[in-house]
């Protein structure tokens, strides 16, 4: 009776963690997968392609790294109940908070046409025009938004999420061996030495990992989820899972190139679609379904984002609780971004390659003031309390900050001027 | 005319009430916070410096 019952309450205590856990889940989930946009899928790809199994070390190391700068935002949005471009204003005022404002914009809107570009990419795969792919996908993610419930959006959202999982039968489906994924994948070395070649990999892979919308997207996302202080706890756990699960994505992404087009140099995902299709057809769909899936995650979370920014700042209705009438502009950005993104990834001859390199160009002049302002607010003890950073936080967090900004400026330095580097 | 002339004076009342309410940053300026500020300031302007000189290069290179 004794055990009967010890196990009903083990049972009922298990239940009602999974309950909460059901209920607080969704930005840190949402964020880390999204951060497999298509950008990143093509990352992983060319990484499994060129080194093999050889840097999936590497991708592990990068979880932590994400979540330990995504888990900031969670503190700072439930502390201040702010958004991100909101807490510079406030904090560092008009000259800092519109050069936030107008980068994220223009970062996010070139982000978005790459997750375009994915997303037709991928689709033309299977012959549907890129038009039509342009016409479904903002027809799909402006009712998503227009229904006006958050929950019912970051619900949806999760079930996008759900779908990129799809790289992990596509691996199974290649038939890689195991042994060799786990004995050369999980040893850090550097294939081929630590060549500039290998440089530019790892720099491509730490730029993917984080992007300044993760950050204004995660903190907007916990204010408009209306979660507090005593929820932290379990945003942190939703945001851990998620940065296992994009861990895992990449990982077996890359399993897929590295066993099936190892020895390839890959431009695009859609590339490594179209070269799996002819070796194994499932795990080639796979793929591409994988490549749509990433883009439109990327994409719903990013043109977010910017909405998000912009109400903040002009002190507008910006919620996804909101109705069309309550938050036009909200609303009306939301959908300009998405319409204009996707009309510039129809012109003809519109030079998408040059704006994908340009897109982590720009990026790099927003990340390190976005991540430079989250650790100075997170120091703040009038703003934070007792959530602010402790000393280990500060010293890893520093650490992380300053590593990614000198990557992610090398990345840069190396797509603007490929000659200055040694190939 | 009249209404997107209007449309535009209340968009840049906007962008001055937005100026007035955060004129005074609600961040102490410690001096680490100033040196971050200078840092950071000090990196764009090296970005930017970069940048239009790939502007150039690609302009003069045809």
């Amino acid at each position: 009776m004794n055990l009967v019952s010890k196990l009903y309450y083990t049972n009922r205590r298990i239940m009602k963690f999974l309950r909460l856990l059901a209920i607080i889940a969704g930005p840190g989930i949402l964020v880390m997968v999204a951060d497999n946009d298509a950008g990143g899928i093509a990352t992983y790809s060319a990484t499994g392609a060129k080194y093999g199994y050889g840097l999936i070390w590497f991708l592990v190391l990068l979880g932590p790294i994400a979540y330990s700068v995504q888990e900031m935002t969670v503190r700072l949005g439930a502390v201040t109940k702010r958004g991100h471009a909101e807490a510079i204003f406030d904090a560092f005022g008009p000259f800092w908070g519109w050069f936030s404002f107008f980068d994220l914009s223009l970062t996010n809107w070139l982000t978005l046409i790459s997750e375009f570009i994915g997303m037709t990419a991928a689709l033309h795969i299977f012959g549907i025009p890129p038009w039509i792919t342009v016409i479904i996908v903002s027809l799909l993610m402006g009712g998503m938004v227009l229904q006006g419930r958050y929950w019912t959006w970051e619900k949806i959202a999760l079930v996008f999420c759900i779908v990129n999982l799809i790289y992990i039968p596509a691996a199974f489906l290649v038939h890689p061996d195991w042994k060799e994924v786990l004995s050369v994948g999980l040893i850090p070395h550097f294939p081929g030495g630590l060549t500039a070649t290998m440089f530019f990999f790892l720099m491509a892979n730490v730029g993917t990992t984080i992007a300044p919308w993760m950050v204004f997207f995660q903190q907007s996302a916990v204010v408009d989820k209306s979660l507090k202080e005593k929820d932290i706890l379990w945003s942190r756990l939703d945001t851990a899972t998620g940065a296992v699960f994009t861990v895992v994505v990449a990982i077996f992404c890359i399993v897929v190139t590295g066993t099936v087009l190892y020895g390839i140099d890959i431009e695009s995902a859609s590339q490594a679609a179209i070269g799996l299709m002819n070796t194994n057809k499932l795990a080639g769909t796979f793929m591409a379904i994988g490549l749509f899936d990433a883009g439109f995650l990327g994409a719903i979370c990013i043109s977010l984002s910017s909405s998000w920014a912009l109400g903040e700042v002009f002190g507008w209705a910006h919620s996804l609780n909101n109705k069309v009438r309550e938050a036009p502009w909200f609303y009306a950005y939301y959908l300009l971004a998405l319409l204009t993104a996707g009309a510039v990834t129809l012109i003809p001859g519109a030079p998408l390659i040059v704006i994908t390199l340009f897109v982590q160009v720009v990026a790099t002049t927003l990340l390190p003031a976005a991540l430079v302002f989250l650790i100075l607010l997170l120091n703040n003890e009038e703003l934070m309390g007792k959530y602010k950073n402790t000393t280990l936080q500060n010293i890893v967090n520093f650490s992380i900050v300053i590593g990614l900004i000198i990557l992610s400026t090398g990345y840069s330095l190396t797509t603007l001027f490929p000659q200055w580097f040694p190939k | 005319m009249e209404r997107i002339l209007d449309t535009f004076r209340d968009f840049f009342e906007a962008i001055r009430e937005i100026n007035e309410k955060y004129k005074n940053p609600r961040l102490k300026m410690t001096p680490m916070v100033n040196i971050s500020l200078l840092m950071l300031r000090l990196y764009l302007l090296g970005m930017m410096v970069l940048l239009f000189y790939k502007f150039i290069t690609v302009v003069l290179g045809g």
